[in-house]
């Protein structure tokens, strides 16, 4: 590809501690430093913001239960009139959005990206498939463990530290996944056990082993594998009121292990006030400030429809009678995991969904440092990912937050102290946790910056007052050089990438995997793995796989 | 081709919905009868001698080429194409949805009506489901609603009672059947009981259950056994449900699923019960799966104009050609389909009488390797290519028959 350079734009790209106009060149779809002379292309950015392309660490774009979700609300899906210069495929969704709707929009906003945070390994196969089918963005999964028998069968063992890293690293390299996630340690187990709570402490009904034990495990494995990503938690006790002590006992749990604190708004309650419903987000900020070990994504929740789809299937029980509409599914997996998809409506006249919405700003805004928060919305758990340009305003914009905020249920208003954070996040901060922040947090060297050297995924927004406007239509998209995107309309759909790891292990934990498989399974380990061919068959055959290599430490 | 598609000792049988992948792989269909005779059924259909046989235009033998051409200047005439079967993989399911696309038809399953009685039940009040290997290490009381699930299913008791269950003495379990008289293919070792529904139909005698487990019925009210059935499901510690909704052919069906799930949803509130979905046989979960994760809906679908809807009840008489997708035995042709022109990609033995343009292709799993969702729809297995016959895979005649059509101008 010749050199293209976008000239006189205000490039804001703090991993490179970057805020100035200039001019951004890049070549062979990577930036390069601008050469003296002309390019082969000039693209005028007078009074356009240049950032990288977001990314989105937390978004459960590909698998069973999205798929679920999608299946459950026919009545969510409406046409979406795409612009574009290209034929594009016919496309649809609100909620749990549909693969080609989820690229094309997540490429309109200036995303290049996507991460789904929730892979089931028993269903890698069919998350793969579906992410293969989500055009333009990069993608991958962190695979799911914490409740699949063959690692509590291990905890239960006393098995050697080892021994559990061997188990990680096979399954990273099995299911073709880029991190590890937890949920509800040891709980979704629990729950096919009939157990209706499960606290850091509980002994499992089976195995004995307590969350706490899996946690620590886990994060150790993570760590001693090299894995970039930390251990990405979805703590005990989702949705209850009260679970801010959990949460900052997981935080302590792991005894400076890197970790990775997902939809944290979820997880910062208390129990004071009238209706036993508090906002816990000045502790958990107080502890994420003082803990550097800890990341976090919010998880904020934006009112209207929306569904919720969790591997938490023992908290989705509990919110069997909250669904709107009225109907539920929950799902028990393969000596592996569970599921639990339940629509759901948040009201601002609701004292609980309007002290959410504050939880999770309040937590936004407290926390000091950006590089360990990321934007997130849980999508579709909180609202869906076409939410964040709203959010985003919201960040920047104090007047705007507080017109919001009148609006909300009149207890909850008195419960929360938003009102007196003037914290109005600069466009270097949002930059941080819509791209930098993530980029770093996943191990992505080359993406979510723009350095010489980095992937040419560049958004170029309008520079407006309005932050919502601005974020939600930039005016040039580039994904990997290649032109994606002009004033919102479509320019090429190209096949993301793959990101996957690969940490090295010792190949015997194979054989007792094969016995499991044996006792425990339902289809033989020799056809478990996904190969690269195969994988290359999923995407379409289009994408590219990134394989960032790490060797275990000494 | 792909590296793991040609291991040859690993079979998939792509048969029914189970997909086994214990079984060897037949070299005739004998061999198969004594393991499972779906498989055997399957494994005749598709007249697994290939000769040879190449495309088809009006009778006669034509090169590929010709054939299609011949199949896309019909789909670009079309006002009013229909694409159906789609019995096959998910890479034949995503060729399959782009062509419908790009041609504005509408797309079905062949056995929509059977999937939509789970699939209504799901979008009206949704369930509770499990999945093979949870059914086989926890259920300790099995109830089977309907009829005989074992004969669309054969080896389901085996790879549910067979393998020693993990979280469940072995012993302990029992099989209870609500309407079925017999099994014809149940495991020894279990015992078997019959409720009699004490003239009941289907639909009243879940309903009459139900009302027993929520303890809104006197004992006397309901047929003799219905209240001891009731207080041993609410004792169970896993209990599992089963039907196939392919069995459940009757008006108003979708119903009967609803108040099973609404069953199993009262009785989570104290104890653990959940469904075991039993479908995906002839490509039709591997399909829905697809349409949804694209489009947001499962099947039917109808493209138009860039958009896309839910059209959940097509006429196939509406049709003015129909694309007819095979490469997975078992579909029947509709009916309502008759006397409309139809071209066809069918794996040999799988052509429907009287297609105007036949175009063979690899059934997944023994000619080619594809993707296939596994009847609990979570485990998508990738069945490896058993057999060296140069049929090209369903997918990849259908993408060469987009980039024909492309070439033409479509309405």
């Amino acid at each position: 590809m010749p050199l293209t350079r976008l000239k006189g734009g205000r490039i804001v790209d703090p991993a490179n501690g970057v805020d100035a106009v200039a001019d951004l060149c890049f070549a062979d779809g990577r930036i390069v430093a601008p050469p003296a002379g002309a390019a082969a292309r000039e693209i005028d950015c007078t009074g356009m913001v240049l950032m990288a392309g977001g990314i989105d660490l937390h978004t459960h774009i590909g698998g069973g239960k999205v798929n679920i979700a999608r299946t459950l609300l026919p009545e969510d899906h409406a046409p979406l009139h795409l612009e574009s210069d290209i034929p594009l495929r016919s496309a649809c969704g609100h909620a749990a959005t549909p693969t080609l709707a989820a690229g094309y929009r997540y490429a309109q906003m200036g995303y290049t990206a996507c991460f789904e945070p929730a892979m089931l390994p028993t269903n890698a196969r069919q998350a793969h498939l579906e992410m293969g089918d989500t055009p333009i963005v990069d993608h991958g999964a962190y695979a799911m463990l914490g409740s699949d028998d063959f690692l509590l069968r291990l905890l239960a063992a006393e098995a050697p530290q080892a021994k559990i890293d061997d188990y990680v690293a096979w399954t990273l390299s099995a299911t073709q996944a880029m991190g590890i996630k937890v949920v509800n340690p040891g709980g979704i187990s629990a729950f096919k056990f009939n157990r209706r709570a499960f606290d850091l402490d509980d002994a499992h009904p089976h195995y004995g082993v307590t969350p706490r034990r899996i946690l620590q495990a886990l994060a150790r494995a993570v760590a001693n594998l090299g894995v970039p990503h930390p251990l990405h938690v979805h703590a005990s006790n989702l949705g209850a009121a009260g679970n801010l002590a959990t949460t900052l006992a997981t935080m302590a749990a792991v005894e400076g292990l890197p970790l990775h604190l997902t939809h944290i708004q979820f997880h910062s309650y208390g129990t004071e006030g009238e209706f036993k419903f508090s906002s816990g987000a000045a502790q958990i900020a107080e502890a994420v400030n003082r803990l550097r070990n800890v990341s976090i994504d919010i998880g904020q929740i934006m009112f209207g429809q929306t569904v919720t789809c969790s591997g938490d299937s023992m908290a989705q029980q509990r919110n069997v009678g909250h669904a709107t509409p009225k109907k539920t599914l929950l799902m028990d997996i393969e000596c592996d995991a569970g599921c639990g998809v339940v629509p759901f409506r948040y009201r601002d006249q609701s004292y609980v969904n309007a002290l959410q919405w504050a939880i999770g700003l309040e937590l936004f805004l407290l926390v000091e440092d950006p590089w360990r928060i990321v934007l997130t919305t849980d999508h579709p758990n909180g609202a869906p990912f076409t939410s964040y340009p709203h959010l985003i305003r919201l960040l920047c914009d104090k007047a705007f937050r507080d017109e919001q905020f009148a609006r909300l249920h009149p207890a909850a208003r008195s419960m929360s102290l938003l009102p007196s954070l003037k914290r109005e996040y600069s466009l270097a901060e949002i930059a941080v946790v819509t791209r930098a922040a993530p980029a770093r947090l996943l191990g992505l060297a080359d993406r979510g910056q723009l350095g010489a050297g980095a992937a040419a995924d560049i958004a170029a927004y309008r520079e407006q007052a309005d932050r919502e406007a601005m974020f939600a239509a930039p005016a040039w998209v580039f994904k990997d050089g290649v032109e994606v995107v002009r004033e919102g309309r479509i320019q090429a759909a190209p096949q993301g990438a793959t990101h996957v790891v690969r940490p090295e292990y010792d190949r015997a934990i194979e054989r007792e995997l094969a016995g499991f498989f044996g006792s425990h399974m339902t289809q033989a380990f020799a056809g478990f793995a996904i190969g690269d061919e195969e994988l290359c068959e999923a995407c379409n055959h289009g994408g590219r796989l990134h394989v960032h290599a790490w060797c275990r430490r000494a | 081709m792909n590296a793991s598609a040609t291991a040859p000792d690993r079979f998939v049988c792509p048969f029914c919905g189970l997909l086994c992948d214990d079984l060897p792989f037949p070299g005739t269909s004998a061999h198969l009868q004594a393991a499972c005779p779906k498989a055997a059924e399957g494994w005749s259909a598709i007249r697994a001698g290939y000769a040879g046989e190449g495309a088809r235009v009006d009778g006669a033998a034509v090169d590929m080429e010709v054939a299609l051409r011949a199949a896309a200047d019909a789909l670009a005439r079309a006002r009013r194409p229909l694409i159906g079967g789609l019995g096959g993989d998910v890479q034949m399911m995503r060729a399959a949805l782009a062509l419908a696309d790009r041609c504005g038809a509408r797309i079905v399953h062949a056995h929509q009506a059977a999937a939509q009685r789970n699939l209504f039940a799901l979008q009206g009040r949704g369930g509770v489901a499990t999945t093979l290997a949870e059914a086989r290490n926890r259920a300790d009381l099995v109830v089977v609603v309907g009829g005989d699930v074992t004969r669309r299913f054969p080896r389901l008791l085996e790879r549910l009672f067979v393998p020693a269950p993990v979280f469940v003495e072995a012993a302990a379990r029992r099989l209870v059947l609500l309407g079925a008289d017999r099994l014809e293919h149940a495991p020894a070792g279990v015992p078997v009981e019959r409720i009699d529904c004490g003239g009941l139909d289907l639909f009243d005698a879940v309903a009459t259950l139900r009302a027993c487990c929520d303890g809104r019925l006197a004992e006397r009210a309901a047929p003799a056994g219905f209240a001891s059935l009731a207080e041993r499901m609410k004792s169970s510690r896993y209990g599992l449900l089963l039907w196939a909704a392919g069995d459940l052919d009757f008006p108003g069906a979708d119903l009967l699923v609803e108040e099973l799930q609404q069953l199993l949803l009262g009785l989570n509130r104290e104890t653990r019960w959940a469904a075991l979905p039993l479908a995906g046989s002839a490509g039709d979960l591997t399909a829905n799966a697809v349409a949804a994760w694209q489009t947001g809906f499962a099947l039917p679908l109808a493209f138009a104009g860039g958009e896309v809807a839910y059209d959940p009840f097509p006429d196939y008489r509406d049709a003015d050609l129909l694309l007819w997708l095979a490469v997975l035995p078992g579909l029947t042709f509709p009916e309502a389909a008759r006397g409309v022109p139809t071209i066809a990609v069918a794996a040999p033995g799988l052509e429907p009488e009287g297609a105007r343009i036949v175009m063979p292709a690899a059934v997944p799993g023994v000619h080619a390797a594809g993707h296939l969702v596994r009847s609990d729809g979570v485990v998508t297995l990738y069945a490896p290519r058993q057999d060296a016959a140069p049929l090209p895979a369903a997918a990849q005649v259908l993408t060469r028959i987009l980039a024909a059509v492309e070439t033409q101008p479509c309405r």
